[in-house]
């Protein structure tokens, strides 16, 4: 089991992911848009989010504190 | 069958270091403490279940058991391979002298704790007059990468009193090589070209009011978020991207000004007490329109300035105080 977390216009959510293959990140961004969507992902909710909404997000993958995956969509945001 | 409740009411006593916040780790899992204790230092701890109460101070027990890392001493640093400096936690209080050889040992919650001060060759000798001189180390021989950076960072630390222009490690970990081939006049350098990157964001950045607060996502797990509940979120919203916080204070606004540690780096962040919407990250991340603080969350600022440390560009605008 791994978590997906989302962070979408200044808010974070998790969802649990019930996969236990590696996804793409283009795979994590469907997933994301979906979830969203449907209101998968709590507080979370944008039922016309735009198809390329996580477009330009970028995924990072962490191992949490108790070794299950973490992965994490978050906006790109400049430096400097 | 056996009875469960035995088994969580059994108390234990051991002796285990405190570096902040309110959680301390055994070699096996992480306790919760009632409260944050006074000061970082080893504590006995009566543990009952997942909770560790305090006892009183306690002297440091054999660490040899413990891995191990080696570098050399700059102030509160162990300066080790591809010029990484890690603070070391529960210092002596005498402080060792710069560029000593030293041994530290990685807790099992990650902090490294000092250990022991190792022989010192002539290359540590004759690093240590070239700084006191104010020399650069060109005309030393037999200097390892290791003691290259120490020299590099004692340098920096030096100008850093000088100027009081505040560095952290990660910000200029690149400059380390042209610093010990320089001398004083390369770290004075480096740390006015990081102070005017700072002086130019603090220009882009006058202080503005908070971002007006928005619903927060209901939980999936835990109570509903609250000014009360504020600091244990931030605490597991830190943890589950791999920091670990050290301080919290509740500011005007709603707002939460979190300390925390994240990849041998300190770090100062405000956030908005129920969202944990990031109101100033307190590291340079763009302006204007394209400022990125607002978009993040203290769930997902981690991963970015995992990326500014990855990539070289980390400039930090908070400190801790």
């Amino acid at each position: 089991m791994a978590i997906l977390n989302i962070t979408y216009n200044g808010l974070s959510a998790d969802y649990p992911l019930d996969m236990n293959y590696d996804l793409t990140d283009a795979d994590v961004r469907r997933i994301a848009v979906e979830v969203v969507r449907s209101g998968g992902v709590r507080g979370l909710q944008v039922v016309n989010l735009d198809e390329r909404a996580f477009a330009n997000y970028v995924v990072d993958r962490f191992q949490g504190q108790d070794g299950a995956p973490r992965i994490y969509l978050r906006p790109k945001v400049p430096f400097g | 069958m056996a009875d469960y409740r035995k088994f969580l009411s059994k108390v234990e006593t051991c002796v285990l270091p405190y570096f902040g916040g309110t959680r301390v780790d055994t070699s096996s899992r992480r306790l919760r403490l009632p409260s944050a204790l006074d000061a970082p230092g080893w504590y006995t701890f009566e543990i009952k279940g997942r909770e560790a109460s305090p006892k009183g101070p306690a002297d440091a027990p054999d660490l040899s058991d413990l891995p191990a890392k080696r570098g050399h001493v700059v102030g509160p640093w162990l300066v080790g391979d591809n010029a990484s400096a890690r603070e070391m936690e529960l210092f002596p209080e005498d402080e060792p002298p710069v560029l000593s050889p030293c041994r530290a040992r990685v807790w099992h919650g990650g902090e490294w704790l000092f250990d022991t001060l190792d022989f010192e060759g002539e290359a540590e000798v004759h690093a240590r007059e070239a700084l006191e001189d104010g020399r650069s180390l060109d005309a030393v021989k037999g200097v390892s990468a290791q003691l290259r950076a120490a020299f590099a960072y004692a340098l920096l630390a030096r100008a850093s009193r000088e100027l009081t222009i505040a560095f952290s490690p990660r910000e200029v970990r690149k400059d380390v090589l042209p610093i010990s081939q320089g001398g004083p006049d390369a770290a004075a350098r480096v740390l006015r070209r990081l102070e005017h990157e700072r002086r130019m964001w603090r220009a882009l950045h006058p202080e503005d009011a908070p971002p007006r607060g928005q619903a927060p996502p209901h939980r999936h797990r835990g109570p509903e978020p609250t000014l009360e509940n504020a600091e244990e979120r931030a605490e597991s919203a830190l943890e589950a991207a791999g920091a670990r916080l050290l301080a919290v204070r509740r500011m005007g606004g709603g707002q939460l000004e979190v300390g925390y540690r994240f990849m041998d780096e300190r770090f100062v962040t405000v956030c908005d007490a129920i969202t944990l919407q990031v109101h100033d990250a307190g590291v340079c991340l763009g302006h204007g329109a394209e400022r990125g603080d607002r978009l993040l969350t203290l769930e997902s600022l981690p991963a970015v300035i995992r990326e500014a440390i990855d990539t070289e560009v980390l400039v930090i605008t908070r400190r801790f105080a």
